[in-house]
Order: C-alpha cells, then structure tokens, then sequence
C-alpha cells in the first residue's frame, strides 16, 4: 500500500473509524481501519 | 512461431496462431522479456503498483521477484516524484544483466535475475534530467534500451522527452545522442535542443549497429554513425506520425512504421491501417494494407506494438483497440488473429 518514499499509493484511501485520515493519524488499539482501493477505469 | 501479447489485462502468448490461456488476467502488463530460459513480466496494478513476476518453467508458475525502487527524495524543487509509475523498457544483455527502463525516467540494472535492482545514478543525476518532461504520461520515461550487440557496454536509451542518451562504459558516464532530431512543438530557440526530444522509439540493427532507426514525434529519423547524429527521413508515406519503428535484423536498410494522421489526431490515415515499409534506408516506402482493415480502422499502434522476429521475416502488429495481426512476408501481406483483445501495449516474438 506504500511506495517507495513510505507514502500512501495514489488510489488507495485510508479511513480511521470512518474518517478519511492521513498515515500521521493516530489510532488506538480500538480504532477501526479501513483501507479503500479507489480506482476505476475500462 | 510464439509471440508474447502484453496487454491492458493480461500476458497472451500466441503459439502457432493460437491464443492461448493468458496470464495475469485482468491486470495491466507493461512489459516482457525471455532471456536464457525465463520469462519476466512487469506489472502495473492499479492499487498496489508496480509487480515484478518471473517464471523458469514458460509460464506454468510465477514467482514474485524485486520491483525496482527510487531512493529517498532529497528535499529539492524538482516536480518529478522520485516513485516508479511504470517499467516501460525490459531487456537483458549477452552477460545475462537486465536493464529496465521506467517513468518517472529511472534507469535500472539487474544482475541476479530481478533478485535486486540497482538504479543507475550516473543518468538519474545528470542535470539535464531536470529538463525532461512526459510526453503522454505525467513523467518521462526510458522506453528504449539498446544494447550494442558487438559491446554490451555500449547502450543506447530513447526517452520520451528527454532525447537519446548513450553509455559506452556499461553506464559509468552519458552522453547526450539525439543531436539531429527537432521537436516543432517547442520554442524556436529550443527546438532542436536534443535533450527535450520525443523520439517515440528506438531500435538498433543487430547485424549494423551504428544503424539506428527512430520513430519521433514530429518525424522518422535514422542515424548511420552510431547515434552521434541524425537525419530525417522525409519519404515516409501516408504521414510522419507515429510511435513503433522495426527495423530487420540482417538489413539495416529495412524499417517498418505504422503511421497515424498527425499528434492531435492518433487514428490511422482515411480509416485504412496500414504498415510502410521501407527497403533503400528511407529514400522510398511502400505502404501495406494487405490483411489489415482498410475501412473505419481507429487502430493506434503503441511504441512496442510492432515487432520483427530473428529472421527478418515475420512481423507482429497489435493496437490500442485489441487488434493482432501477423506477416509472414515481411509485411507484403496479415492475418488476423484477433479483433478483440484488451488494449495492446507489447508485442515480442520469442526466441
């Protein structure tokens, strides 16, 4: 899911219990995390 | 005959016309290379990006092998994320190295069989690279590799936009070798400035490598001394346009192109797809529709979609709207094998 500088790839999204968030976002052991390959195309 | 298919979703292999069952279905394959027993594979998933796949059997199993990397971005100005976007350019020497070429314009190098990768820092840190711009991605990218067959030191990359670019020490140092070409499209004081070219592809004779043949963006051009010049070839029919070039490996007088109508127009000329071909280094072209579709052909044949056997003798063909097609007379005349495959970005014969 990360590239080679440790940044999140282009079309994938990251939410933490439901909220669009950044890789600096913190969670705790409770924090649900979704991950959301966004990406359409023929 | 076998020939490898990299297309929009998936790896076809054609034997003995045949299609057959593809590889990596529904996955985009940029790229492919069969040296000394394996087959490599580039990928590149939408979500997950680039993958590196080989196989040591022809295709029955495939093992996850190292993806080239850029090192850690300096802080800098520079709008070229140091990211790998795409191998554009697989090929490998006769000491078994193999050179990938990529966008955002990183070259790499591999002695271990894809194990690991080794970015070549000499041309990723040549200023000029700051030049560079994409042309028809968002970054440049190497999508030729030459490999001098009398000198594998000797390497010759074509780069959309940043020129040619040459090594005759295995990569140690770099020249510029795209003096010659112009690019219409810029400035009139940077026209003819060979770091900002757009050759679109090129290829080197086996049998005469000071031979090179390109297909640019504004035009077919040829160089006969080793790509330290070029000239225009200016008797290319029905257009100059294009993106493939083959040139025959025993004849450097004999290239293939596959014209469109101009830059703004990507479409085959009146509708008809057609092959021209040359046999007198440039001076004349016959134009060969023979087999291909002649009415209502939308058909744009990408950098790598045209190819040339060992032989010289047969020819593969695949465009952006899923058509294959093969010669076995050097184009003189094609057979249809499909109409319908996913968008074709690579055609390569195997050995």
């Amino acid at each position: 899911m990360l590239d080679e500088q440790g940044e999140l790839r282009k079309h994938v999204f990251v939410f933490v219990d439901g909220q669009r968030a950044r890789l600096s976002n913190p969670v705790d052991e409770k924090s649900e995390i979704y991950v959301l390959q966004a990406l359409t195309g023929g | 005959m076998k020939l490898f298919v990299a297309t929009r979703k998936g790896l076809f292999v054609l034997r003995d016309s045949r299609i057959e069952k593809p590889h990596f279905l529904g996955d985009p394959v940029t790229a492919v290379l069969q040296h000394d027993g394996s087959l490599y594979a580039a990928l590149n998933l939408g979500h997950f990006g680039v993958k590196m796949r080989r196989s040591s059997n022809d295709g029955a199993t495939w093992e996850e092998i190292a993806v080239p990397a850029y090192p850690p971005q300096p802080k800098s100005d520079e709008k070229t994320p140091w990211k790998l976007v795409q191998i554009w350019a697989l090929e490998a020497d006769p000491a078994g190295t193999l050179w990938a070429g990529s966008i955002p314009g990183g070259l790499f190098k591999s002695g271990d069989r894809g194990a690991t990768w080794t970015l070549i820092d000499s041309l990723w840190r040549r200023p000029e690279r700051a030049e560079w711009f994409g042309g028809g991605y968002d970054h440049p990218g190497i999508h030729s590799i030459c490999i001098d067959p009398r000198d594998n030191r000797r390497i010759t990359l074509g780069i959309s936009c940043g020129g040619a670019w040459q090594t005759r020490d295995g990569g140690e140092t770099w020249n510029i070798a795209s003096h010659g070409m112009y690019a219409e499209f810029m400035p009139p004081e940077r026209r003819n400035d060979p770091n900002i070219q757009d050759p679109h592809r090129i290829v080197q004779c086996a049998s005469r490598p000071d031979v090179f043949w390109a297909q640019h963006h504004n035009g077919v051009f040829r160089s006969t001394d080793g790509s330290k010049s070029w000239q225009e070839v200016t008797a290319i029919k029905p257009s100059k346009f294009g993106f493939a070039v083959a040139v025959h490996p025993h004849d450097a007088d004999t290239a293939w192109f596959v014209p469109a109508v101009k830059d703004e127009c990507r479409v085959p000329v009146d509708g008809k797809l057609v092959v021209a071909r040359t046999r007198d280094a440039g001076k004349s072209f016959q134009v060969l529709g023979k087999g291909l579709p002649q009415q209502h052909a939308y058909d744009l044949v990408y950098r790598h979609g045209l190819a040339v056997d060992a032989s010289g003798k047969h020819l593969a063909l695949g465009s952006t709207t899923g058509g294959l097609w093969i010669s076995e007379n050097q184009g003189d005349s094609w057979e249809c094998l499909s109409t319908q495959l996913p968008p074709i970005y690579c055609v390569r014969f195997a050995d």
